[in-house]
């Protein structure tokens, strides 16, 4: 007997320690799972591009409607009382009242608060925060895009200190209102839930924790068996075991699914408040935050954007849930449970200004590898001004549209082969690109045209002709053969001829610029010599190859639009060519700054070159082939150039102002003529597009460095004008260069003189 | 690394060196003749010069010279735009104080951004770069600041005094004394 019952002491020992040794094992695996889980990244977070935030100030022309644009764009919601929390606005009369919220993201902070802004005769004439003017507001930046992964997640994390007590309370009550007394698994509510399938006869409750939950979105299967549950209720407890309560809620928070946006997955109430509400999580209403908890059940069945009533319902049950466990009062409840479901329903592209957004990508694509860019959150702010972007947009799809209209032979069988376009806008003294448009539908063809198609620049490229004819002595006033000329290629003759197929003789070097005359620009290409041509080319950081041929001087031959325009703000910004920067910074999630860019100059002419061919291009504008521009409405201070090419294959304008430098291009894909010169297509573009950007944009005269003089000579001889010379003008010139000789013509005594030339 | 106070010390003693520096032994020096105001670029050359008429010694004399235009000085703007750049380089100068020199970079480009011809801008933009040891962005700034001053004798001599401290720093004494002479020229002029 005795030897029985030490035979089962025995056995029960060695049980007892194999079931130590298996719970410690099993303790032990599922440790071990956690630690790994959670040592490294929680989340996959894709990486965000913002563009850059945009300055409001007093003085501003711009509108109520232009403000309230901004706004929503940047998800504010209008309301029709004062507002009552941040991501609000207000109309009443001629005041506009927002409560900002508080920008927050990795790297940049920007204050919200409450600003009045007060409007008279278009002009923004006042703003006022906490009864001071300001002289100006900054405005937050948009987000463009982000760079998904395979799992097509979008988050933005949040943090449990920031998260409102209405929140936490309401998840609470709704999912797991013993959430502060179980140890991750509850057998009460287990209990309780079973007791109430069992009257109902079907499932109603579940009985899992918050942490069972999180356990099994974070560890397991979506598998409906015994053995998954017993895993994830061992789970729940260590992980209780490891984390506090407000760590494993505040886990909670950021991972659980709450909605579809087309193909992509809503997670955590960071990303639900700024995408159902246009909020931050800190910024919630009761109300708000009773809505989205109630939508953890089912958040597609309880989408408010499609189900509104249903959302309502919903909410009220989590409100009512939250009153019975008095973690809100009575009168909080009415009120709540009264309040309607209002959610933000504004336009919400998944990528903004998408020809940038591909851009800013390809350049990520080379600083990071593609999952860091997909999971690790970084953080990217571009020099991109959304509203500038807008209005090129807009600008471009108009006007296209209006040429196919009255020039129907434009119209293209199909949307792939319609008629193309592309606008850059850029600062040409920080570098700043502030549009990028590289074709006319995104969604049509995601080709960037801006970055990529290889055009010929045609008369465009005259500028950087007439430069070199600068830089060698050349001035404004040197005349320029204008007959015939036959220049032999190989076995072929080239006979260039004028637009106009006249010619004049000879003609001035700013006349031959301003009326864009091909004869006297291959002449004066041919005697400055086309190695030095392109060479000069070169020094402008044209990348393109560009071979030896005296048709160089018409722009025969293929630049990108990107290239063109960078090289035009070397004139726009006094000699220096300023980098042209698509991204600012970019920080990682963490907030520690990867990368950043200010603006660079790289000295390339003299000031006063830059200042000569500036004076010819305004020359270009007032009495040239781009004089139309004031009757298009262009009555500030610009400099531009039209451009076109053979059988009006491509028609261009670039032009700039003392602070926007622009490039328009028209053309088809695949190089069908367009019929449109530069004067009649690209050009009007582009001053329906810089009249749009009028409040964003600052143009001065562009004044005269200390080494340029002016004279005042005649138009007949090119020399200094007497009182006798009947057809005069101020002419520029770098000191040194300008003419010392009276006019012959006009001179008195000369006149028999006159008669023999 | 050069750490924030002693950034902060830098930026409000900058000023007050250069101004000492000015008066220093440069004094002494030959007052310094400028170069040649004409560019070496070549008068028109041969194919320009075949069309160009032969000029006669005309006997109308200057009175029917009609007056040249003398080299205009940059005006200072008075926009809403000017107003808030103004305040831009304020709050860059506060961040510059506090050793946040990209910040204060980033605060004048945007300032600059609104008003092309702000010569503060540039001028502060030219010390956050001598700040951050890149003598070359440095001087490309001042220079700018130094074109948009002219006329304003207050500012030029500041900016020409800092110029030279540029110059010195990146070891350009010559150049160096050259600018200082121009702003110790200046001195009559101040207002």
């Amino acid at each position: 007997m005795a030897k029985k019952k030490k035979i089962f002491v025995k056995f029960v020992l060695v049980i007892s320690l194999l079931a130590v040794l298996a719970c410690f094992g099993i303790y032990s695996y599922f440790s071990w799972k956690i630690e790994q889980r959670f040592s490294g990244r929680l989340w996959s977070i894709p990486s965000y591009v913002f563009s850059d935030s945009l300055l409001v100030f007093a003085g501003q022309k711009i509108s109520i409607k232009t403000l309230c644009t901004m706004l929503r764009n940047r998800l504010y919601m209008k309301v029709s009382t004062e507002p009552e929390r941040p991501g609000e606005f207000l109309v009443e009369g001629n005041k506009v009242k927002v409560w900002f919220r508080n920008f927050d993201f990795p790297g940049r902070s920007i204050s919200g608060g409450k600003v009045i802004f007060e409007f008279s005769s278009g002009i923004l004439k006042n703003l006022r925060k906490d009864g001071k003017n300001l002289i100006y507001w900054e405005m937050e930046p948009i987000e463009l895009a982000r760079y998904y992964g395979k799992d097509k997640e979008s988050r933005i994390l949040i943090s449990i200190k920031k998260t409102p007590k209405y929140l936490k309370d309401a998840v609470i009550a709704i999912e797991d209102r013993r959430f502060y007394e179980h140890k991750g698994v509850d057998l009460i509510g287990v209990l309780r839930a079973l007791w109430v399938d069992i009257k109902a006869r079907r499932i109603v409750q579940g009985g899992s924790t918050i942490t069972q939950q999180l356990v099994k979105n974070y560890f397991l299967r979506p598998e409906r068996t015994i053995k998954r549950k017993i895993q994830e209720a061992i789970i729940a407890v260590i992980l209780e075991s490891k984390y506090t309560k407000d760590q494993i809620l505040e886990m909670y928070l950021n991972e659980i699914y709450m909605g579809q946006r087309g193909a992509i997955a809503i997670h955590g109430m960071g990303e639900a408040a700024r995408y159902y509400f246009g909020k931050n999580v800190e910024d919630l209403s009761l109300a708000e935050a009773a809505l989205l908890a109630g939508m953890i059940k089912a958040p597609n069945y309880y989408n408010p954007l499609l189900h509104p009533k249903r959302a309502k319902i919903r909410r009220n049950t989590v409100l009512k849930a939250m009153a019975d466990m008095h973690m809100i009062s009575p009168d909080e409840l009415t009120k709540a449970s009264r309040a309607p479901i209002r959610v933000f329903s504004g336009f919400r592209p998944l990528k903004r200004a998408p020809y940038f957004v591909d851009a800013v990508f390809e350049q990520l694509k080379q600083l990071y590898d593609p999952e860091t860019l997909e999971k690790e959150g970084l953080v990217v702010y571009t020099t991109l001004n959304p509203e500038i972007e807008h209005n090129a947009e807009v600008s471009l799809r108009t006007l296209l549209q209006h040429f196919e209209k009255i020039k129907p032979f434009l119209r293209a069988k199909s949307p792939k082969v319609a008629l193309q376009g592309v606008i850059i806008a850029v600062q040409p003294k920080t570098g700043a690109v502030r549009a990028l448009v590289g074709g006319r539908d995104y969604s049509v063809s995601m080709y960037n045209r801006a970055l990529f198609a290889k055009r010929q620049p045609g008369s465009a490229i005259k500028p950087f002709i007439y430069y070199a004819a600068i830089h060698e002595g050349w001035t404004p006033v040197s005349w320029l053969d204008d007959e015939p000329i036959a220049v032999t290629i190989g076995k072929k003759v080239w006979k260039p001829k004028n637009y106009d197929h006249r010619f004049r003789g000879r003609v001035m070097l700013r006349d031959a610029l301003e009326k864009s005359l091909n004869v006297p620009t291959v002449r004066l290409a041919m005697a400055i010599g086309i190695d030095k041509i392109i060479s000069v080319m070169k020094k402008f950081g044209f990348q393109s190859v560009i071979k030896p041929y005296p048709s160089i001087a018409l722009g025969a031959f293929e630049i990108r639009p990107f290239e063109l325009i960078s090289a035009y703000t070397v004139f726009a910004n006094e000699g220096q060519r300023t980098y042209l920067l698509t991204i600012k910074e970019v920080y990682d999630s963490k907030g520690h700054l990867e990368k950043q860019k200010h603006m660079e100059w790289q000295k390339v002419i003299t000031p006063e070159e830059a200042y000569l061919i500036t004076s010819l291009l305004e020359g270009v504008v007032k009495e040239g082939t781009a004089r139309n521009l004031k009757n298009l409405g262009i009555s500030f201070p610009c400099a531009g150039k039209t451009g076109t090419t053979s059988d009006y294959r491509d028609s261009w304008f670039v032009g700039y102002t003392t602070d926007m430098a622009t490039l328009v291009w028209v053309g088809f894909d695949n190089n069908r003529s367009t019929k449109l010169s530069g004067a009649s297509g690209a050009m009007k573009i582009w001053a329906h597009f810089m009249k749009s950007i009028k409040p964003w944009i600052n143009p001065q005269p562009f004044y005269p460095p200390q080494n340029i003089v002016y004279k005042t000579i005649c138009k007949d001889s090119g020399a200094l004008a007497t009182d006798l010379c009947p057809r005069t003008r101020k002419e520029a010139f770098i000191k040194g260069t300008e003419p010392t000789h009276l006019c012959p013509i006009h001179s008195r005594g000369n006149y028999d003189e006159v008669w023999t030339h | 690394m050069m750490k924030s106070g002693h950034i902060k010390s830098l930026w409000i003693l900058a000023p007050i060196l250069i101004s000492i520096s000015s008066c220093g032994p440069y004094i002494s020096l030959p007052p310094y003749s400028p170069p040649p105001s004409t560019p070496p670029y070549r008068t028109e050359t041969a194919p320009a010069k075949k069309n160009v008429p032969e000029l006669t010694s005309p006997k109308s004399t200057n009175k029917s010279v009609i007056a040249n235009q003398p080299s205009q000085s940059i005006p200072v703007s008075k926009t809403p735009q000017h107003l808030a750049s103004l305040e831009l380089v304020k709050k860059a100068r506060d961040f510059a104080l506090s050793g946040k020199i990209d910040t204060a970079i980033e605060y004048l480009e945007r300032a600059i951004e609104l008003d092309s011809y702000n010569g503060d801008a540039f001028y502060e933009m030219a010390r956050c770069w001598e700040i951050k040891g890149d003598h070359d962005k440095a001087l490309a700034f001042i220079d700018r600041s130094i074109r948009i001053f002219q006329g304003r004798p207050n500012q030029l001599r500041k900016s020409y005094l800092f110029k030279a401290a540029i110059l010195r720093a990146s070891g350009k004494e010559e150049e160096a004394k050259k600018i200082l002479d121009l702003a110790n020229s200046l001195k009559g002029a101040l207002k």
